[in-house]
């Protein structure tokens, strides 16, 4: 659950921030929602009839940001509340840049989901290559996952004391690593029956606009 | 004001250290190459001439590949640049043009594009087609085709590669990841970088020139040029080639389609390469029992060693495809037919059979709601569906199998779909099992009601009449059902719906339409359910309708009449899109349908609309296509042999279907002539209705088929380039 609070915070907090005045309000409201998340055990029930939990999760937000909260904020306002920890959520309130001024809230939402998840799939990778001492062969060749770099291969080679072609044989392995993180995240956001490739092409997409 | 940072590989705005569009792309099976330092210099959100570069989407050996925008036409377009450090390259830009020239020479709906050459800082660059789809060699990463399917694709193909031989163009380099499958089921045959010319009138005869290199397999006489596993034995063993060494390739193809394997293969190169001249293989019925033994034959003949074995050209292979298309569909329907005659002399029968047992969250309601409500908001079936329904059992009378167009329409919709799960098989529906009702609940009869079953009866009789129009239709009884599983499938665990879908070959059908329901007692609410499965048991339709128990009790029509308008059944009418003309070789104009209450006059008014028609479009437009306007009998003769579109238009050397309909609507006292172009895919590309008072249609034709002519389509055909004043 933790993980999952962790993992979710922010892009729902983006998505309050363009529906509130100030940070703090979205703050609380993003806080307020997750309180009742954990209280009502919605995560749990999501995971039964998951379907793209990425839109679940933003129409549970959407009710409860019109129905809920305001009621919800005059009760419990100063009162006791279940803390989710912020650990590894990063900074707020930075993000929001020009291009973004011109995004639905829903963009933002669905752009900063992409974001969390692309992180998480990143935490993961590190932590694997951690795991068995290689931390800076990870911090080295993690540039090469999304740059071909083909030029730049002695260099790198040279860094991590192995031969050219070694460099390369373990740049290809964290791609291909990296992309099994990625298409495990990614399915178990959707359906069973649903297509990885298409969720990816389609969550490309969603920077297109 | 501080500059934002741009991703350096798609040119993505930065908020973070990484560009997440480029991390996504990295998922991606057929991911989104990135540039390397040697193109660093075509960034994206540049112009060439008058495109724009959108982004990178491809980078090979033979040069770097750029979605882009005309800014002139307005639409998208791929640009294929010769990479920066290679320009200097003499054989590598003799081998860009002569992909240039290749494809100037061909034009087919099945062959990329070109439209446009240039010249610019980066070099020379190539402006083709823009091909939204996967490459066959992707799709192939998840298994072997379906048969159909494979059929299909292979006459695509076929087709295409008899345009381009028949342009003097041998590809030389036919493998899967050289065949894009567009979204919209087309196939396209694309990379022309190795291609030969040859004299077309005489095939095996002498060449007029030969191919420049690539860096690893050159062109010169005694060299390899192509891609190993798919090459012929003259190609494997530097001879030189002819069009029957493509149809060795497309064979290989065909194998890897129906197996998901290829026929010749070795751990090396060289072991591949000697396996090849060796021809020896297992024939595809022998690793694949499913595919008839002529298509395997087929196969086998275009897979000898000797050339002169093989088919001696891409007509006598297209003929032979044809054929096995016929036989297939035909077995197929014969099949379906008798199953289902067996099927319906049977007693309805429905037992305690199926476990299937999903619970309805209270959040699936509220979802569920949320869906009938905008089924709801549309409870009458649209003008469209209606027409075309009309159209559909009229013909049911004529057409013992139907085209696979709203196959293809299902397919579209599941694009489209949020619900939609498997989007990458989109078989031909060749029939469809309406399942037995699992969520009767026999098993608990006390929660089992009564009124629901009679719903569903009713619902069922319904759907299986309207569909049956267009696709053999078997509703089975749970005891038929159950033993179908038994027979042929008797190790699985036939409780898991998914399971189900794998046996529907047994009943000639591929498709399988669930619908159940239940009763909320403490809602007072009825769910219903709808489901298609294809034949790998993935749901790719799902939908949700509920309503109130009084609104069921009192009005089950209009219940029913909310799922069955829903748009899967129906070819939806979609917008009015313009239609590139570059794309339509032939135009067939189907026969009339008449259908009012004055069928005289209707024929009259619409013949003439015919002819005019057919006069402006040859007269004004003077398009390089051909136009067969048909009549009744021809078209159903034809259909009787092909029953798709695909092999229906080749009959007419055409891939569009032109069809004017028209009714007298009852309800509102007019005159509805539709209009319909239909690629040969199924896809409805125009649609359009008119709509006439009975005066206006009793003494204006002549403004009624000018009316007709002025909309977007003929404007778009002559506006478009090539279309020609």
């Amino acid at each position: 659950m933790a993980v999952l609070c962790q993992k979710y915070w922010q892009p729902l907090y983006i998505y309050a921030l363009s529906r509130v005045r100030t940070a703090a309000d979205a703050e609380d409201l993003t806080q307020a929602f997750f309180e009742r998340v954990i209280e009502k055990h919605y995560f749990e029930s999501a995971d039964k009839e998951r379907g793209r939990f990425r839109s679940f999760l933003l129409s549970a937000f959407q009710h409860f940001v019109s129905n809920e909260w305001k009621k919800e904020r005059a009760q419990k306002r100063g009162g006791r509340r279940q803390i989710v920890s912020m650990d590894g959520i990063g900074e707020l309130g930075t993000t929001t840049s020009s291009s973004s001024d011109q995004l639905t809230p829903e963009q933002l939402y669905e752009r900063q989901w992409i974001r969390a998840l692309l992180s998480h799939v990143m935490q993961r990778l590190k932590q694997e290559y951690g795991s068995t001492g290689k931390e800076t062969q990870f911090a080295t060749l993690r540039p090469f996952i999304i740059n071909d770099g083909e030029a730049r291969f002695a260099d790198v080679a040279e860094q991590l004391q192995m031969t050219e072609s070694a460099a390369r044989m373990a740049t290809s392995r964290m791609r291909t690593r990296y992309r099994q993180l990625l298409n495990d995240e990614i399915s178990q956001t959707i359906n069973d029956t649903d297509d990885v490739t298409s969720e990816i092409q389609y969550l490309f997409g969603v920077f297109e606009s | 004001m501080v500059e934002q940072q741009l991703c350096p590989q798609c040119g993505l705005p930065l908020e973070d250290e990484d560009c997440p569009r480029c991390l996504l792309a990295q998922g991606l099976p057929h991911k989104q190459k990135l540039p390397d330092d040697s193109v660093q210099t075509t960034q994206p959100e540049t112009h060439v001439g008058h495109y724009r570069l959108l982004e990178l989407i491809g980078k090979g050996g033979m040069g770097v590949v750029f979605r882009a925008e005309d800014t002139r036409l307005d639409r998208p377009v791929a640009i294929k640049f010769l990479p920066s450090l290679l320009r200097d390259d003499r054989e590598l830009f003799s081998r860009f043009q002569r992909e240039a020239r290749a494809l100037s020479r061909t034009s087919h709906p099945h062959l990329c594009v070109i439209h446009d050459v240039g010249e610019s800082e980066r070099g020379p660059y190539l402006v083709m087609e823009y091909l939204d789809g996967q490459t066959l060699s992707d799709r192939l990463k998840s298994g072997a085709v379906s048969i159909a399917h494979m059929l299909e694709l292979s006459i695509q193909l076929t087709r295409g590669i008899q345009a381009a031989h028949a342009a003097g163009v041998i590809h030389r380099d036919l493998k899967p990841a050289n065949i894009i499958l567009r979204q919209d089921g087309m196939a396209k045959i694309v990379d022309f970088g190795l291609v030969k010319f040859h004299v077309p009138t005489d095939p095996i005869g002498e060449t007029q020139e030969f191919a420049v290199t690539k860096q690893t397999l050159a062109t010169q006489h005694d060299q390899l040029v192509g891609t190993v596993p798919y090459m012929s034995p003259e190609q494997a063993s530097g001879q030189d080639v002819d069009v029957r060494s493509d149809l060795f390739s497309l064979g290989i193809v065909f194998y890897e389609m129906l197996t998901g394997q290829r026929p010749f293969h070795g751990s090396t190169t060289i072991l591949t390469i000697h396996a090849i001249l060796t021809g020896e293989f297992t024939p595809t019925h022998e690793v694949n029992p499913d595919v008839p033994r002529s298509l395997s034959d087929t196969i086998s003949r275009l897979l000898s060693r000797d050339p002169d074995a093989r088919y001696p050209n891409a007509e006598t292979l297209l003929d032979a495809l044809h054929e096995a298309h016929s036989e297939w569909m035909t077995d197929s329907a014969v099949q379906t037919s008798s199953r289902d005659a067996s099927v319906s002399a049977a007693p309805q029968q429905r037992g305690p059979v199926f476990t299937v047992v999903a619970s309805l969250t209270a959040m699936a309601v509220v979802a569920l709601l949320i869906i009938a409500w905008s089924v709801f908001s549309r409870t009458q079936p649209d003008m469209g569906a209606a027409d075309l329904s009309k159209r559909g059992d009229n013909r049911q009378q004529e057409d013992p199998v139907i085209p696979a167009g709203p196959a293809n329409d299902v397919d579209r919709d599941q694009h489209k779909d949020p619900d939609s799960g498997d989007l990458s098989y989109p078989d031909v529906v060749r029939g469809l099992v309406i399942e037995p009702d699992p969520y009767r609940d026999d098993h608990n009869p006390e929660r089992a009601d009564p009124q629901a079953a009679a719903f569903l009866d009713d619902l069922r009789s319904h759907l299986a009449r309207k569909l049956e129009s267009r696709v053999p239709v078997i509703s089975v009884t749970a005891q038929q059902w159950q033993q179908s599983i038994d027979t042929v499938n008797a190790k699985r665990d036939a409780s898991d719906i998914r399971s189900i879908g794998e046996n529907l070959p047994v009943l000639g059908a591929n498709m399988l339409l669930a619908v159940w329901g239940k009763f909320l007692p403490d809602q007072k609410l009825y769910v219903f359910h709808l489901r298609l499965f294809n034949a790998r048991g993935h749901a790719f339709f799902r939908r949700g309708f509920v309503f109130k128990e009084q609104e069921l009790l009192e009005n089950p029509d209009v219940c029913r009449d909310a799922i069955t308008s829903t748009h899967i059944f129906y070819p939806k009418q979609p917008e009015a899109v313009p239609i590139d003309s570059a794309r339509v070789s032939g135009v067939v104009i189907e026969p009339i349908f008449h259908d009012c209450n004055d069928p005289e006059r209707f024929r009259v008014v619409t013949d003439s609309m015919r002819q005019k028609l057919q006069q402006q479009l040859v007269e004004r437009w003077n398009r390089d296509f051909s136009i067969v306007s048909t009549t009744s009998k021809k078209w159903q003769s034809s259909r009787n042999r092909h029953p798709t579109w695909l092999g229906l238009l080749g009959e007419y050397d055409a891939n569009f279907v032109l069809s004017i309909a028209g009714k007298f609507d009852r309800s509102s006292q007019s005159y509805v002539v539709s209009i319909h172009v239909t690629q040969d895919t199924g896809k409805v590309e125009f649609s359009r209705r008119l709509v006439y008072a009975p005066d206006e249609f009793a003494t204006d034709l002549e403004a009624i088929w000018m009316k007709i002519l002025e909309t977007q389509i003929f404007q778009d055909l002559q506006h478009a380039p090539g279309g020609g004043m």
